[in-house]
């Protein structure tokens, strides 16, 4: 036998693998690192979801406090890139400041930016968000902006230099899902090629699967595992029905439609010239 | 480094006002600070950033440093005086969202 010989015929090409800015990455679910029962609940989260990236935050530290580097060596163990956040930063100031002590602190110019509107819905400010960005891509920062479906906010953040965007699906830590798919689907289509990332909101892995569905590339999700009865269990959960959303994206959606369609032939159906008409209702 | 030291019967009998005895007790070339650290008020004989990480137990530890908002990067705080009045922030790798 010709060992070059292909054992089975070449299908069709695979998509190319999500980058984001120029890093490859394997797995489309991005995991949040907070509100887990424990450490070690976390870490087991983290594997059992394949989560290929984390998010962390960063806090004020006690004096002669070591929390920071404990929960660096346990995160450090895993096997997954960190993606620092601006969480809770209410100004472009604020979070600008944020991303460069986690750039130092991590060594990474990866950043999640969030600049919080307010503390009701956590929704983002959108022109702070874009003023932050304008100058973190200016400072060498790749930017991760958790932002809305609003295209022209998604315009302006592309054009000051993102290569990725997150739009909310619902706002934080709500577990409702995808509050406006439409708008997402609408964003999908406005941006064919940049990775688009459902950030927030995410209750239940059908949501995930929904996002993946609609063609986003990932998903960020931090509460629907951390505070599942079983964070494990439900982070494998997760990762199914992302592999399941994305498969199904690839393999080509039907388009809904408003009447019914019989699946099965309708040439050879027995009885078919017999009374009562077929259509209307029947009596027996 | 300069740090506030107090030795002997003064220590058993804790002065009202602390930041005055202590002035009273040091060399004139200490000068304590009022400033807020992790949104809390401290008195630091700290002269710098460099120093004031130190006093609070940093030294070796990964923190990163802000004074009044600004970013202060790990290089720099040597030379990065401490002013009368200075936030400063002391951050550290926390679970995120």
């Amino acid at each position: 036998m010709n060992q070059t010989q292909p054992l089975h015929p070449p299908g069709p090409a695979a998509p190319p693998p999500l980058t984001f800015y120029g890093v490859p990455v394997a797995s489309r679910l991005l995991l949040g690192t907070a509100l887990y029962p424990s450490p070690h609940i976390m870490s087991e989260a983290v594997r059992a979801a394949r989560a290929g990236i984390v998010t962390v935050s960063l806090r004020r530290e006690q004096a002669r406090g070591r929390t920071g580097e404990r929960f660096l060596d346990l995160i450090r163990a895993l096997p997954v890139r960190l993606l620092p956040n601006t969480a809770g930063c209410r100004t472009a100031k604020e979070a600008i400041t944020t991303a460069e002590m986690a750039r130092e602190l991590l060594d990474t110019d990866w950043i999640k930016l969030e600049v919080i509107a307010n503390d009701d819905t956590l929704q983002p400010d959108l022109f702070g968000l874009v003023a932050a960005a304008e100058e973190l891509v200016k400072r060498g920062f790749r930017v991760f902006p958790y932002t809305t479906e609003d295209l022209s906010a998604a315009d302006r953040l592309v054009a000051a230099g993102c290569r990725v965007l997150m739009p909310w699906g619902s706002p934080i830590g709500t577990g409702r899902g995808l509050a406006n798919p439409q708008a997402l689907k609408t964003m999908r289509a406005y941006f064919p090629d940049l990775p688009l990332v459902v950030d927030a909101g995410i209750g239940a892995p059908s949501h995930a699967a929904a996002a993946m569905e609609l063609g986003y590339d990932a998903v960020l999700l931090n509460t629907a595992v951390a505070r599942a009865q079983d964070p494990v269990r439900m982070a494998a959960a997760f990762a199914a029905a992302i592999d399941a959303g994305r498969t199904a994206f690839e393999a080509g959606l039907i388009e809904p439609s408003d009447r019914a369609h019989p699946s099965t032939p309708v040439a050879g159906t027995p009885f078919f010239d017999l009374d009562p008409p077929r259509s209307g209702p029947t009596d027996r | 480094m300069l740090f506030v030291c107090r030795t002997g019967p003064e220590r058993l009998s804790e002065p009202r006002n602390q930041k005055y005895d202590r002035q009273l007790m040091t060399p004139d070339t200490t000068r304590l600070r009022d400033i807020v650290l992790n949104g809390r008020p401290l008195s630091t004989g700290a002269e710098t950033l460099a120093e004031l990480v130190t006093e609070q137990g940093f030294a070796g530890v990964k923190v990163a440093t802000a004074i009044n908002g600004e970013f202060v990067a790990e290089r720099t705080r040597a030379g990065t005086g401490l002013s009368e009045g200075d936030r400063i922030e002391i951050l550290s790798v926390r679970q995120g969202g």
